[in-house]
Formats: structure tokens, sequence, C-alpha cells
């Protein structure tokens, strides 16, 4: 299988996706038109790395701001990893990147690490 | 002083390019109205935006009047208005809907004038894990924008001469930080 490299618009994050590494990242805002088309390489990706790599994967999540569209589409991608954590056994750790001055995005990693149950991580970082 | 206006409105067919267009135009603007601190300056305009941003996506989907272009594209027809008073931004939108939909839509906005912000959350995650009701949104948009708002939505619903269609009118209120209203402006 290929890595993957979508590079980011202004509606659109940048994705990476390393197969070796078994690294994915998710940078930037996130309101496209339609949040299912865009995503779709990356949950394709996703249920190849799952089915044919079954190694530990680590995620980080750098999404300032994010519509509600976009928001299902990144809680349906993390349930999917978290059944290939518990029951194909592939290790998942999730970084959920906030800026220090963001409160709201903050909130949103919190929403979804309860939500969840996966090794997540809270990182600050300082904004630019 | 109690009334500044109209900061922006828009009224046609929205496309996604026009969306970002207004959108970013609306961040700037009101980021350069405000010198509180960064976190409290980001909170406002990242409020203010996402409402915008949910608004204007729903018009531009789910619309009942919609425009095609040339090459076949759909994009839905609305009214955007942005506006200030002294104290508060206004987020307004209104479009057509089907008729049918009216009782729907205005029971959804009473249920979610009265829930707290807790209650908005837990909504808003519940909802988050139910299955799609179409391939375009998640039904999610009106709980958003009754967390990112400061007082409880207000909506009519207003019936056209024309008996299939009504108008659906929704505005969200955004506080500005307190003490940006007592400090003068430069």
């Amino acid at each position: 299988m290929h890595d993957l490299s979508i590079p980011s618009s202004s509606t659109t994050p940048a994705i990476t996706a390393r197969v070796q590494e078994g690294f994915v990242e998710i940078a930037g805002e996130s309101y496209p038109e339609n949040s299912v088309e865009f995503y779709q390489p990356l949950v394709r990706w996703l249920q190849e790395f799952m089915t044919t790599q079954k190694r530990h994967l680590t995620l980080h999540l750098r999404i300032p701001y994010f519509n509600t569209s976009s928001s299902k589409c990144l809680l349906d991608m993390l349930d999917m990893l978290q059944s290939y954590h518990y029951i194909s056994g592939g290790a998942v750790e999730v970084t959920w990147w906030y800026d220090e001055h963001d409160e709201d995005m903050l909130e949103s990693g919190k929403d979804l690490s309860e939500n969840l149950d996966l090794k997540f991580v809270l990182m600050p970082y300082t904004g630019s | 002083m109690t009334d500044k206006g109209i900061i922006m409105s828009f009224q046609g067919a929205l496309a996604q390019s026009i969306i970002v267009e207004i959108g970013q135009t609306l961040r700037r603007k009101i980021s350069a109205q405000h010198n509180e601190s960064l976190s409290e300056r980001t909170k406002l305009v990242k409020h203010v935006f996402a409402i915008f941003v949910e608004l204007a996506q729903n018009i531009m989907l789910y619309s009942a009047e919609q425009e095609i272009d040339i090459s076949g594209k759909h994009s839905g027809v609305g009214l955007l208005v942005v506006s200030e008073t002294h104290d508060r931004y206004c987020i307004s939108s209104a479009n057509r809907i089907l008729r049918e939909q009216r009782e729907h839509l205005c029971r959804r906005c009473e249920s979610l004038q009265s829930l707290s912000k807790e209650e908005l959350r837990r909504q808003y995650n519940e909802r988050r894990r139910l299955p799609r009701s179409t391939d375009k949104g998640a039904g999610l948009g009106l709980i958003e924008i009754a967390r990112r708002s400061d007082s409880p939505l207000s909506f009519a619903c207003v019936p056209l001469p024309e008996h299939t269609h009504a108008l659906f009118m929704l505005s969200a209120y955004i506080d500005k930080p307190r003490h940006s209203l007592s400090s003068p402006t430069i």
C-alpha cells in the first residue's frame, strides 16, 4: 500500500499518512462542501492499513476549526480505529493538538476523547 | 449608541467559494474591532465564524430554492446578515423551505432554546454518533449554532403566498467581551 499526501486548501486540512511509520496527521481547518467525499481517501487508506498492516498507528490531529459535518467524519474514523485497537489488536494512539489560547479547540478534543475509549493525549502548542 | 448596524450581508446563491470569501472577511473585520487578550479574541471570532459557516452551508445544501450553474452544480439561495449593536453580534439567515418541513424545524429550534450549554454538549455528542440522515450533513448544525450562541436562538417560519413553501429565519447572538464595551473606540 502507498503513503497518502493531500495538500491543504482554504477549507480542508493537509493529510499525511505513512505506512511504514504507522503515522497519520490531519492539520488545518476543515469545512469542505462535502466532508464525506473529502475524507473518503483517508478512510480507505485506514481500512487498508487495518486489514493489511496489523501494526500500531499514531494519529496526530491539529484542527483549529471544523464544521459539524467534518466533526461527524472525525468521530466515525476514530470509532473505526477504536474497533481496530480492541478487536484486531492494533495499538492506536491519538494526539489532539490545541492552541493554548483556544479553549474551544481544547474542548473539541475533550468532547472526542470522552466519547472514545482510546489512548487520547491533549497536547497544547503555542499558536503563531 | 444602541445600533451600529450591518457588518455584512449577502443575498443570492451560496457556493462554497463565496462562503470562504465572506467568512475570511468576517473574521478579519471582527478581529480588527477588538483588542482584548488573544484568548478572548480567538473565542469571539471563532464563535461568530462557526455560526456563520453552519448557517451558510445549511443554505447552500438545504435551501428549497436552488440555482443551477452551467456545469450543473446546485447552490442554495438565501440571505445572510451579520449585524452588531454596542454589546453583541447577530448572525441571521433566511431561506425558503418546503411547507412540510416547517413544523419539524420549528419544534427543533424550540427544543434547543431551553437547553443549557451542558445539555447542548450532551445532545451534540449523542447525535454525532447517529447514522447520517443524508450524505451531506450530520444534522448537527442547529445544535452547534445554539452551543456557540450566548442567547437562545430566535427563529420564525413565515408562510409564503405559494402554498408549497415557507420562509425560515434564524438569528443567533454573540456577546462582545464586557470590557470592550466601556473602552472608547479609537
